[in-house]
């Protein structure tokens, strides 16, 4: 096991340097772990019949493969790569390797919209993403706006605060909408822990199109994320706008994650390992590092999504406690690597 | 000789400060000429380089960049004229020291197109200016003090601006690395006629680099001038607070501290 991490590190500091490589093995990793997850579950589909299977109407696995699987391990990459990208972009805002979308409150504040949206209006499901989005983008302004709102010197770590303190906030709103709702809490619980489960087409479409619109502006704006790599003296002196720049990549990167929560619900820990861990392979410039997490979430999502279907079947676990219990452990794993 | 950027008559407070840090102070610089900034901590040094940067307003009095107040002057057009190194810069782990350089033409490229051959002919000459060659895919955070400072000074000119401020590049380094930061800030100055503000707390240093010598005291301009006649006995007593020796020796000025002028407070 150690011989095996201490080969990939190696691996991925000669490949450094170049991402295009790197990313090309991103990408198969990705096909691979999509095919997996077409293919496990309940009913299984051998691998070579997965092209059939979608393709031809007649198939007796056409309906699961088309209506159940596909959908969901589309849904599975967008919201995996949303998460990964969202987070990257909150830490260059912060200018903290530790932030992401769970700590900034914008995922929390994501959910607790959305909750009230399903409460409020349960006839209009589509609401449902537009109003969590409309929460998660709140939420990171409110977070900005107050750590700027003052005349005192504004540290990235005031910006952390505040995000803890939101994201406390919205955890109670969610508690209370749970428990005055409670007649609902079935629906509520898959959204809370963060699952795919029963994710239909639209639903997959919803996620794709916010993940795919929020990667575009987010390598659009690589260079200007690259400068808040900088401390704010030496970014203005180069012409940033700083505190434009932080709301930008804060408003994108809330795009991002209020996409991933109308779908999934609250899924942590994607947005703070996937970048983390990318890092280390292909150093913290973004032309290189957005592309390759926005893979690596995805494929890590979609392989614990199957995971999380096929691990105590025929139940199926929440992925999101899936995520939290590898998650956590591979964190203070890459912290104590840092600190040797 | 014209002013290229100055500050005229300006009080300065700084974000979280409860009262003004510099007063009534003005200072010029022209092209082509090192202006050193001198006096004691908290004499206001880095808060005067943060205005004549255009990242502090000034709360009266102007900052003027060819005449033109520097607040009407848009933040990537001020970037292309005055570069400004802080006291203590930092950067993500992880950034390489050609990719930090780089980040010098930010304010020359145009959004969403790939550096031109004028950005990649400043960045190398940037890093060979500072014979940063053999370390420009190293990360920033594994070099020595001494290389960290000038990857920092080669970001600054690699945005060849006209004007130069540079926030104590000497701090913490030792004295070979000093003299050698100064050799290469007195090299820039010379080869592409850049003007310099720069803080120093060695007042030999100073002398031996500037043009003109300001003093700062107590967030005002105790003295501006030629090194010979700012850096004296007086000047050493009011402002410093030490009974010193001044001479010159083969032209340079030398500064001897004998003790502070404060009886009391003597060792």
């Amino acid at each position: 096991m150690r011989a095996a991490a201490a080969a990939i590190a190696l691996r991925s500091r000669r490949l450094r340097g170049h991402p295009g490589a790197l990313a090309a093995a991103f990408a198969a990793l990705l096909a691979l772990a999509c095919l997996l997850a077409i293919a496990a579950g309940a009913v299984a589909v051998p691998i070579a019949e997965i092209p059939r299977a979608i393709a031809d109407a007649t198939h007796p696995q056409h309906a699961v493969v088309a209506q159940i699987r596909l959908p969901r391990v589309l849904a599975g990459a967008a919201v995996g790569a949303a998460l990964a990208v969202a987070g990257t972009l909150l830490q260059a805002a912060v200018r903290n390797p530790l932030a992401d979308p769970g700590l900034l409150g914008v995922t929390a504040a994501a959910g607790a919209a959305g909750l009230v949206a399903i409460v409020l209006f349960p006839e209009w499901p589509a609401l449902v993403p537009i109003v969590a989005f409309a929460g998660g983008l709140g939420a990171a302004l409110l977070v900005l706006g107050f750590a700027y709102a003052t005349t005192r010197p504004v540290g990235p770590l005031r910006l952390v605060l505040a995000g803890v303190a939101l994201q406390s906030l919205f955890f109670a709103a969610i508690a209370v909408v749970t428990f005055l709702f409670a007649d609902r809490a079935p629906a509520f619980a898959g959204f809370v822990v963060g699952s795919l489960s029963g994710t239909s087409w639209s639903d997959a479409a919803i996620v794709a199109t916010a993940t795919a619109l929020g990667l575009a502006l987010a390598l659009g704006g690589a260079r200007w994320l690259d400068l808040l790599l900088l401390d704010d003296a030496s970014a203005s002196s180069v012409g940033l706008s700083v505190r434009r720049a932080r709301i930008a990549a804060a408003s994108i990167g809330a795009l991002l994650a209020a996409g991933a929560v109308s779908v999934a619900g609250l899924l942590s820990f994607v947005g703070l390992v996937v970048p983390n861990a990318v890092r280390i392979a292909a150093g913290p410039t973004h032309r290189a590092l957005l592309p390759l997490a926005a893979l690596a979430g995805a494929t890590l999502l979609v392989l614990a999504d199957s995971l999380a279907r096929v691990a105590a079947a025929p139940l199926e676990l929440p992925v999101g406690a899936l995520l939290a219990l590898l998650g956590a452990p591979y964190f203070l794993w890459l912290l104590a690597r840092k600190v040797a | 000789m014209t002013a290229l950027l100055a500050a005229q008559r300006v009080h300065l407070r700084p974000a979280g400060s409860e009262r003004d840090v510099v007063r009534d102070v003005s200072l010029a610089v022209a092209q082509g000429e090192i202006v050193a900034l001198v006096g004691p901590n908290g004499s206001g040094k880095s808060t005067l380089l943060a205005a004549l940067g255009r990242s502090l307003r000034p709360r009266a009095g102007a900052v003027e960049l060819a005449g033109r107040d520097v607040w009407q002057v848009a933040p990537r057009a001020f970037a292309r004229e005055v570069a400004r190194l802080p006291q203590d810069p930092v950067c993500a782990e992880g950034v390489r020291v050609d990719q930090l350089v780089e980040s010098g033409r930010h304010p020359h490229r145009r959004a969403f197109s790939a550096p031109s051959p004028a950005d990649r002919a400043a960045v190398r000459d940037a890093i060979a200016a500072l014979e940063l060659g053999d370390l420009r895919a190293r990360s920033v955070e594994t070099l020595s003090g001494g290389e960290r400072r000038r990857a920092w000074i080669a970001l600054a000119l690699a945005q060849e601006t006209p004007v130069l401020l540079l926030d104590e590049p000497t701090a913490a380094l030792d004295v070979r690395h000093q003299w050698d930061v100064l050799a290469r800030i007195a090299r820039i100055n010379q080869d592409r006629d850049v003007a310099v503000v720069v803080s120093l707390h060695d007042l030999e240093q100073a002398a031996a680099l500037a043009h003109r010598v300001a003093v700062l005291h107590r967030g005002r301009l105790y003295a501006a001038g030629a090194p010979e006649r700012v850096v004296d006995e007086a000047m050493l007593r009011d402002v410093f607070g030490v009974e010193a020796r001044v001479a010159k020796e083969d032209g340079r000025i030398r500064v001897q501290v004998l003790r502070p002028a404060d009886p009391i407070r003597a060792l």
